[in-house]
């Protein structure tokens, strides 16, 4: 029977056995139809979503208890198996793993497995991982995901296929490079800097996405790395030069630092004049620091008057990296004639790391020092052991 | 004259009723789409990131104060160290404690006193001493000793001072916290175009958890009949209603049990306020009317998935404690910040939130208790219609156990935290009794919580009775 002829049923009946009744009455038999659809739709959602949990369970242990002591020597063994191999030893277990649910089952027990080993630091064999995910179809069947209609489930595939350390092509992210949803669209533009052999770094000429926040700067991290893994990257300068968003200029200075990029050193302090946003400078400033360019001493301290407190504190954090005389001098002024409590504490911490020298200023602070100047000294040397 | 007061009553008592549902029906809609896009946009693979790159995890510093706490200090401190994420610390702000809560932690943890040079940046009673540990196992871990100031909000204060991070947990030492739990919270701070101040997560009851050295190893419904009721009630609470008040960033509350504070703003607010008896509440709206004086955008999230256990009331003595001073609190929230309702010039907190809290939440018990005496009234003077009255009672009881049904399906779909369905069951068949068995006595807490405020009466910090979760441990702390 047709379901909206009950439906309409029930409502000419409701509507029938309270047509002579006050509207308030009539708003109420309404609200109660409602709630009780609500009451219901959830109970069985409820019902539902449990079933579905207790089905995959089930799934999950059936294929645990079946082939998880095969899959765990395979992918363990230091000999490199062949797919044929592969194939005849798991022969009996093929067709457990052939619907849809199945293979995202199977694709999570192996990502469980890889994630579990590289935590107690086990060898993986990757290429033994590669051919027994191939013979069950596994990166075909995440490639098609990518290829589906629903971002949920192309997002869903760009996570699976990184965690599974398969190399995709380049051709199926494309496809979402451009999507609507942005959080699949930054996604798959990082995915890119990995796997596309043609233009990895093309969205970072382009400052990545006009919506550019720290979460992506996690995920373009990631991919940095995974890449330079494979082969050093590119000069990163250039995507700040051509950058018009500070949050992504910032991000890429920071990147620089990280991947140690020393050459890139002059033309950042050669910016840090140039630009006004205070997020760009700190970043420059600490790259300066962390690549350890001492020509920029000078330059930092010449601005140090002239910035706000963010910027001032990123200076002091970088010349105590150059741990040159006049930085210790430096810091040691600043010391004298800063009144702000925090302000004093980062700043013995930075002549901290001068080492004797540094040590000995502190000291020589102390035995003048009463009050907070005490405490302070006291605590660097305590919490740095000297 | 009486008939038309009667009859404009029981008409205004049925259109309070019907705007909460309506506004709970929009806010569960608004809350589940919010869920969806959690669920789809923070999984764990970002959280993995997280922890295999600490150079991109922003430092979280938690703090949980504790006062007498010594039946659960240790246990409760195991629990925050063993958190999965590459920067935080954990920071014990002992209030003053007259049992062996102190002495507890430094032996346990092997704590010596440092010297700490501190900087008194939000108001708080005078710190004695901060101690480290010596061995690196517990080198995350500062417990700061002060003077009792005899609320949390004072203690949480001397944690904020000593903090070292852009953010801090303000939680308490009777909750334990998921692993992942601070993985999950700065997750929606990164991914935002706008600063966010404070982010909230869903809470629930240990009461029936197994928890081995501090570690919740097997999540369970309360076992007692108060804590069950109050499982259901929170979940309602954080999955429909500030999920959904967050998909317009218009989240009332980052509760005290758990929640993600930006630190500067709190400083800037001048910290959480000793003498406020909903401190979290109060806090929550000084950091959003902060933002609007100061022209700056901001945003407040709250995340659906459960991050923190506590120990709910076993009894209805300890209930009662706890609902008092919530009604305490509420009514001094509205007190001293009468300014914000219906102000424009703060945003949606006075056109929004703060009108919403004023006509359903603080009205809410006296509406009920009110409408409960007029109906006995009606009864008396056989003014009911027997014909159509059992409609309205099925409706004011559909509009709970409706809901209810909806946010334990909402919670089920986020994660299946019980691992037998039966388990779920009792929640689903607890929450058909709540409004018989649990929600009268609510609503009789809160209104002596407003009578106490109003008559200046018992504004002592409410006693909680912690029974601990080792087999022996049972004690009565304040």
């Amino acid at each position: 029977m047709d379901l909206n002829y009950y439906i309409q049923y029930y409502v000419f009946y409701l509507e029938s056995k309270f047509l002579g009744y006050p509207f308030i009455i009539r708003l109420t038999v309404l609200l109660i139809s409602i709630l009780l659809l609500i009451y219901f739709f959830s109970l069985i959602r409820f019902l539902a979503i449990n079933w579905y949990y207790r089905v995959n369970e089930k799934r999950k242990n059936r294929i645990e208890s079946k082939m998880g002591n095969r899959i765990n020597d395979i992918i363990f063994d230091p000999y490199h198996h062949s797919k044929e191999e592969i194939a005849y030893s798991l022969a009996d277990s093929i067709k457990l793993v052939k619907r849809r649910r199945d293979k995202l089952i199977f694709t999570d027990i192996i990502i469980d497995l890889l994630s579990n080993a590289r935590k107690s630091n086990q060898t993986i064999n990757q290429n033994n991982v590669q051919t027994l995910i191939q013979s069950y179809g596994i990166p075909e069947f995440w490639e098609n995901e990518l290829k589906s209609g629903s971002s949920k489930k192309r997002r869903e595939a760009l996570r699976k296929l990184d965690d599974l350390g398969n190399g995709f092509t380049g051709a199926i992210v494309m496809r979402s490079v451009y999507h609507k949803d942005k959080g699949l669209r930054k996604h798959a533009r990082a995915a890119v800097m990995q796997y596309d052999t043609n233009d990895p770094f093309k969205f970072l000429e382009e400052s990545f996405d006009s919506d550019f926040n720290a979460l992506d700067e996690v995920i373009i991290h990631h991919f940095l790395t995974s890449r330079s893994k494979s082969g050093p990257l590119p000069m990163l300068t250039r995507y700040v030069r051509n950058s018009n968003n500070d949050a992504f200029k910032a991000f890429i200075i920071k990147e620089i630092g990280f991947f140690n990029q020393v050459d890139s050193a002059p033309i950042l302090s050669s910016m840090l004049e140039q630009n006004s946003s205070n997020a760009v400078k700190i970043a420059i400033i600490e790259t300066l620091g962390k690549l350890n360019y001492g020509e920029a001493e000078q330059q930092l301290i010449g601005l140090y008057d002239l910035t706000n407190k963010d910027v001032q504190k990123s200076i002091i954090h970088s010349i105590a990296q150059f741990k040159t005389d006049k930085g210790l001098e430096y810091l040691t002024g600043l010391y004298m004639i800063s009144y702000d409590k925090e302000r004093k504490i980062d700043l013995a911490y930075c002549i901290q790391q001068f080492g004797n020298k540094g040590n000995q200023v502190l000291k020589s602070f102390a035995t003048h020092a009463n009050g907070f100047d005490k405490k302070v000294f006291d605590q660097v040397t305590y919490h740095t052991g000297t | 004259m009486h008939d038309i007061f009667f009859s404009f009553y029981g008409y205004a008592i049925f259109f309070y009723a019907t705007s909460i549902t309506c506004i709970y029906l929009t806010l569960a809609i608004l809350g589940y789409f919010n869920i969806l896009r959690n669920r789809i946009r923070y999984t764990k693979r970002e959280e993995k990131m997280l922890t295999e790159y600490p150079e991109t995890a922003p430092g979280i510093s938690v703090v949980a104060p504790a006062y007498n706490e010594e039946v659960i200090v240790i246990d409760s401190v195991k629990s925050l160290l063993s958190l999965d994420y590459p920067n935080f610390e954990v920071i014990v702000v002992n209030d003053g404690s007259t049992d062996d809560t102190l002495e507890l932690l430094v032996d346990n943890f092997d704590m010596v006193e440092v010297p700490y040079a501190y900087i008194n940046k939000v108001s708080c009673q005078p710190m004695k001493r901060v101690f480290r540990s010596f061995n690196p196992k517990y080198e995350r871990l500062i417990v700061v000793d002060k003077e009792n100031g005899g609320t949390k909000a004072d203690a949480m204060n001397a944690g904020v001072n000593v903090a070292k991070y852009d953010y801090f947990i303000n939680t308490d030492v009777d909750c334990f916290l998921a692993s992942d739990t601070l993985a999950k919270v700065i997750l929606p701070v990164l991914d935002s175009d706008v600063p966010v101040i404070a982010v909230g997560a869903t809470m629930r009851m240990a009461n029936g958890c197994d928890i081995e050295q501090g570690v919740i190893t097997r999540v369970k419904p309360p076992k007692q009949i108060i804590p069950t009721f109050q499982e259901t009630e929170y979940l309602r609470s954080y999955l429909v209603a500030k999920m959904g008040w967050s998909a317009l960033n218009a989240v009332p509350n980052v509760s005290g049990g758990f929640g993600l504070f930006e630190r500067q703003t709190v400083i800037n607010c001048g910290g959480f306020d000793p003498y406020s008896h909903a401190e979290d509440m109060d806090m929550t709206l000084r950091m959003i009317a902060y933002k609007h004086e100061h022209h700056q955008p901001y945003r407040i999230v709250q995340t659906p998935f459960s991050c923190c256990w506590t120990e709910g009331p076993p009894n209805l003595k300890v209930l009662a404690r706890q609902r008092t001073r919530w009604g305490r609190g509420l009514l001094q929230i509205f007190v001293n910040h009468r300014k914000f309702l219906f102000n424009r010039k703060y945003g949606r907190m006075g056109l929004i939130i703060m009108p919403y809290a004023f006509f359903f939440e603080l009205l809410a018990p006296i509406i009920e208790i009110s409408g409960f005496l007029f109906l006995l009234f009606q009864v008396y003077t056989q003014q009911i219609n027997p014909a159509t009255f059992w409609l309205m009672l099925l409706y004011v009881y559909l509009i709970g156990i409706s809901i209810s049904t909806l946010t334990i399906m909402f919670d089920i779909s986020i994660k299946r935290q019980y691992k037998s369905f039966s388990e779920y069951l009792k929640l689903i068949l607890f929450s058909s009794f709540e409004a018989f068995l649990y929600h009268p006595f609510i609503v009789i807490f809160s209104l002596r919580g407003y009578w106490q405020f109003m008559t200046k009466k018992n504004f002592k910090w409410g006693t909680m009775t912690r029974q601990g979760f080792q087999p022996t441990a049972n004690s009565e702390v304040a």
